[in-house]
């Protein structure tokens, strides 16, 4: 039962804003963030909120704050985004589409969340519908290929989605479209906004994909 | 009213602010004016209560101060105490106002020597199609060339709609400003839309700026509530300096003649949830999330300013329900949403600022 004050659109938790602060006091204890947070975010964050019984429980997280987390949490993916990044702006050229090679960015970012071990990052992208399969490299290759299987449109779309991904993680190197000039300039509120306008691209394509042809 | 001395930590990380608005009268009388300001207005704050506020804001680390309005340079003495005291204390100044007092070159440089001498940081200016008919375009290139001369730091803030005649490029292309803008581009001025403060009505915006669901995704948490707070002419703390919020029962979180009454505000502010969804989702966000509850609610195309969209949050009945009912499906999404934005990104930016 929530408390309010009497007609006013007043919702009081002094208990979620104690345990929010208490998470946030813990975090930043150290100067640097703990290593069991970058592991497991969300289990983290919810077992500061334990008294409220499941109201904030890791599966309640959006698809777009798993995203933004997975990526700045990992530190093994963002260092391979921040040097395949160099290499993706090189090759790639947006006034070309046809010009890159798809299936081998596709392969990369599939070997690398194998290897660094986050799925989150591609189920965000893709949407599989559950989190409990034991995914392969192949088997993730093969979900980043059938949603990028058959228009050029397509194919750029998944691509641009895997620039902005490692660009999320280095924004010097963020393309100029995104609008991003300084990072110093960039707040962690348009920072999760540029997760769920991924989220919402890479779903607009997923479903493009799956129309009748 | 002395403030507390102990430690203080909130859920907001990054630095406050501190509005202070000495009066809420102002030269002008535009319609939908955001704090309900005209001439005859006479609301205003004593010195003392001016000062105690930026005393308080001073020990729990809030980062600077801005006076607003209504027109502050009515009160331009209190103004002046204020920016000596809050440069003594640390805290940067600023000032919003309409240039009303820029009729001639020299009424504008004695205002903008004035403030300088005081301490004063930074400078903003307000006009377009409803200023302008109580304050000339004039006035404002007047207190421009004056900052200008002087070096203070400045921007110009252009209400607009689809409708009005006052742009950003009449500033830009003003024939007296040519040798501003080569200088700082226009980097100066922005527009803001105009907007109806009842969320029953819809101005007219250019295409794509209104919300709707193919840019709602686009939209940020508001990033006034809980991080500026608001002192206002008749003492009531505001959690957050919108346009409108004085008319909004719920963000009044307390007074200035209170004890503690910043920190207590902030306290009381932060314990409630719909605040909380309003900064780190979002006001359109939160629109759309209650339409999903509630299909009779529309939202899209309506809005192009985030704090219309927080008049229809609080006025609405059909958003009020929903809200009250559904509020705790929200509660991970804030949790992780509040932690992102106040601890890990800016522990990522130190790192890779570190690095580089």
């Amino acid at each position: 039962m929530n408390d309010s004050y009497a007609d006013l659109l007043v919702i009081s938790r002094p208990e979620f804003a104690v345990s929010l602060r208490r998470l946030m006091d813990d975090l930043q204890s150290d100067g640097d963030l703990p290593s069991s947070f970058k592991r497991n975010p969300f289990g983290t964050i919810a077992s500061y909120f334990s008294d409220t019984i499941g109201r904030v429980s890791s599966q309640k997280i959006s698809e777009a704050n798993r995203l933004i987390f997975a990526i700045f949490s990992n530190d093994g993916f963002r260092e391979w985004a921040r040097e395949y990044n160099a290499k993706v702006a090189e090759e790639l050229n947006f006034d070309a589409p046809g010009s890159f090679d798809k299936a081998a960015i596709r392969r990369d970012l599939a070997e690398a969340i194998m290897k660094h071990g986050d799925k989150e990052i591609v189920y965000s992208l893709l949407g599989t519908q559950t989190r409990s399969e034991g995914l392969t490299a192949d088997d993730m290759q093969g979900r980043l290929d059938s949603v990028t299987a058959v228009t050029v449109a397509v194919a750029v779309a998944a691509v641009v989605a895997v620039v902005v991904v490692v660009a999320l993680v280095e924004v010097a190197f963020a393309p100029p479209h995104l609008g991003l000039s300084e990072i110093s300039e960039v707040t962690g509120s348009e920072m999760r906004a540029l997760g769920e306008q991924l989220i919402a691209t890479a779903r607009e394509f997923r479903e493009a994909d799956e129309k009748p042809h | 009213m002395r403030n507390p001395t102990s430690a203080f930590t909130g859920i907001v990380r990054r630095g406050r602010t501190l509005s202070v608005m000495p009066t809420y009268q102002c030269t002008a009388a535009c319609e939908n004016c955001g704090t309900l300001s005209s001439p005859s207005e006479k609301t205003h704050l004593s010195a003392d209560q001016v000062i105690g506020a930026i005393e308080e804001a001073a020990s729990l680390d809030f980062v600077n101060v801005v006076f607003t309005g209504g027109e502050p340079t009515l009160r331009l003495s209190i103004v002046h105490q204020g920016i000596e005291l809050a440069k003594r204390l640390g805290l940067s100044t600023r000032v919003v106002t309409n240039a009303h007092w820029g009729r001639t070159t020299d009424s504008a440089n004695l205002m903008i020597r004035k403030l300088c001498d005081s301490g004063l940081d930074e400078i903003n200016f307000s006009t377009g199609d409803q200023h302008v008919r109580f304050v000339p375009i004039e006035h404002v290139v007047n207190a421009i060339l004056a900052t200008y001369r002087a070096e203070l730091p400045f921007h110009l803030m252009v209400e607009t709609s689809s409708t009005n005649r006052i742009r950003k490029d009449h500033f830009v292309k003003h024939p007296m400003l040519q040798h501003v803008v080569r200088k700082l581009p226009d980097s100066w001025v922005f527009e803001s839309p105009w907007m109806p403060l009842d969320p029953g009505v819809s101005s007219r915006y250019d295409d794509g700026v209104a919300v709707d669901s193919t840019n709602v995704s686009a939209c940020t948490g508001c990033d006034s509530i809980l991080q500026t707070i608001v002192v206002q002419a008749d003492g009531r703390i505001g959690a957050c300096c919108g346009l409108g919020m004085r008319t909004v029962p719920e963000l009044q979180v307390g007074h200035v003649d209170d004890p503690a009454a910043i920190s207590q505000g902030i306290r009381r502010a932060e314990s409630d949830i719909v605040k909380i969804a309003i900064r780190y989702l979002g006001t359109e966000k939160l629109l759309a999330w209650a339409s999903s509850h509630d299909p009779s609610i529309d939202w899209e195309g309506l809005y192009a300013h985030n704090c219309q969209a927080c008049m229809r949050i609080y006025k609405d009945p059909r958003v009020r329900e929903v809200i009250l009912k559904h509020s705790e499906e929200l509660e991970a999404d804030l949790a992780s949403a509040a932690v992102f934005d106040e601890v890990a990104w800016p522990a990522y930016m130190r790192q890779t600022t570190c690095r580089a």
